[in-house]
């Protein structure tokens, strides 16, 4: 892989086995005599894209066109079929609603946790801890459980660990837009263009539109699993607007 | 306390170090299970205490036996059973648990294990130090055969390590799994001499089960290690490593392989 991407997919396919009803050990071993036929659902069929480093990618889809099971490759969370090439060049986080905590835990210890499996160190975590509550303005509920916490405040968290995690490629799974108040919004605004002025590669799953095309420097559109366009924002929203 | 007598050594390694990670999502887990109930730590004791009490009650005061230092013969078995029972049945929900990591950050995921593994260790340690503090006060003596205890340790980790990975594995895939595992270690409570010597196994023409079930060997072998009177089986000892090295293996060859899968079933 060249110095100049950050991630490359080539003839990407992913397809799943959904079982119709739970599978228990006398079943199985009826299988063994019997075997089931298993249903197949293409998530992703014949996917190639190359991304470059520094690069704003949105990608837009109705639900169900693969745009989650295809961050979740990227990641390395979900293992795509035999044949397909992912390569990723750099440290990766991703970023979804709800996502990244251990509930029971406090925002002090998720801190530490999601840090150092980001590969931050102690001293690095205890470095960025300020900034990163001050960032979230979680200050008054440093050691109170995740769980007490209302959406807004996860969110925020997660939003300001992610942002100070010095990942590489970062990817948004429909969190961008409804991170926080007006004020708060603001402040993530600045982050990204600072994000981006750092070189920082970002793929943007959303159907908002609107933040789609004010940051996308180029956007994929999936349907059904398949790659249907890409290019400039103001080239594939429309054509987007033509398959709702 | 623990955190502080490890921050020393942990530093002693370069910055960006797997091992702060693994540490810090050991730590976290050993707290989730104990500090955030009121009794903390003391529930990582009440457990094997009350099971010993019981036990006690039963086969020393209801059904008088020859057996000497009755309770420390019990603790002795009993925590390592116990670790092994709670290490493979927690270890089955880690990729459960950590689903939030796995899913979000891209990291190693056998390290989710190795710290789980971690805590779970802590927790014996915790019991052994009761165990040891319990054999002074009454006055019963360590085994001739201490020396070999951190090859007794190591075979547990490995084994319990192995098993925890293989039935995580197995979990999301074959909805059951854990009904049959937990068949399995009721089974193996009373068949993997917590109550019994091995001797008992050898006379009563049962010689054979030794070489099927590592644990026997492997709580004999602790009490060969941590209580006065019992002998070492050194066969059983190497036999019982070689048993953890291959089953081990076997299991990081199944993760590497299957965890996928795993994954995406849940």
């Amino acid at each position: 892989m060249s110095d100049k991407h950050s991630v490359i997919i080539e003839n990407l396919n992913k397809t799943f086995y959904p079982l119709t009803k739970s599978v228990t050990m006398g079943e199985k071993f009826l299988q063994i005599f019997n075997p089931r036929k298993r249903s197949k659902v293409a998530a992703l069929s014949d996917i190639n894209i190359q991304i470059e480093k520094g690069e704003f990618l949105g990608i837009i889809g109705k639900n169900g066109s693969g745009k989650s099971t295809l961050l979740k490759i990227i990641i390395g969370a979900i293992k795509a079929d035999k044949g397909s090439k992912v390569i990723t060049n750099g440290k990766i986080v991703r970023l979804a609603l709800g996502m990244g905590f251990d509930k029971n835990l406090s925002a002090r210890d998720n801190i530490y946790v999601n840090g150092a499996i980001l590969g931050l160190s102690f001293r690095r975590i205890g470095q960025l801890f300020d900034e990163i509550i001050n960032f979230a303005e979680l200050r008054d509920f440093v050691d109170t459980p995740i769980k007490f916490y209302s959406n807004g405040m996860r969110s925020r968290l997660a939003f300001s660990i992610a942002m100070n995690a010095e990942a590489d490629i970062y990817l948004f799974d429909e969190f961008f837009g409804g991170v926080g108040d007006l004020s708060f919004r603001k402040k993530s605004d600045e982050l990204f263009k600072k994000m981006i002025q750092n070189n920082k590669t970002i793929i943007h799953v959303s159907h908002n539109l609107q933040d789609i095309k004010k940051y996308s420097s180029r956007v994929i559109m999936l349907h059904k699993g398949k790659t249907i366009t890409q290019g400039h924002p103001d080239e594939v929203v429309p054509i987007y607007k033509t398959y709702n | 306390m623990l955190n502080s007598l490890l921050k020393p050594i942990i530093s002693l390694f370069p910055e960006n170090n797997r091992l702060e990670r693994i540490w810090k999502l050991a730590q976290v887990d050993f707290k989730k299970r104990y500090y955030n109930n009121k009794l903390g730590l003391l529930w990582a004791l009440i457990n094997p205490l009350t099971q010993i009490a019981i036990y006690y009650f039963v086969f020393n005061l209801l059904l008088p036996n020859q057996q000497e230092n009755f309770a420390l013969f019990l603790f002795s078995g009993l925590i390592f059973w116990i670790a092994f029972s709670q290490g493979t049945t927690l270890g089955s929900l880690v990729l459960i648990q950590k689903k939030y990591l796995i899913e979000n950050i891209q990291f190693q995921w056998l390290d989710l294990y190795i710290s789980h593994m971690l805590s779970v260790f802590m927790g014996l340690l915790f019991n052994i130090a009761a165990y040891l503090f319990l054999m002074i006060i009454s006055g019963a003596g360590l085994g001739d055969y201490i020396l070999y205890f951190p090859v007794v340790l190591l075979t547990w980790f490995l084994v319990t390590a192995a098993f925890s990975i293989i039935i995580g594995i197995l979990r999301p895939i074959i909805e059951d799994v854990m009904h049959f595992w937990s068949l399995l270690l009721m089974i193996g409570f009373w068949v993997s001499g917590i109550f019994f010597t091995i001797t008992n196994y050898i006379d009563n023409g049962f010689g054979w089960f030794l070489h099927v079930n590592p644990f026997i060997g492997m709580i004999q072998n602790v009490r060969a290690c941590l209580l006065e009177g019992n002998e070492l089986y050194f066969h059983l000892l190497l036999e019982n490593l070689a048993f953890g090295i291959i089953v081990f293996l076997i299991s990081i060859f199944l993760f590497n392989r299957y965890a996928h899968l795993s994954i995406e079933k849940q």
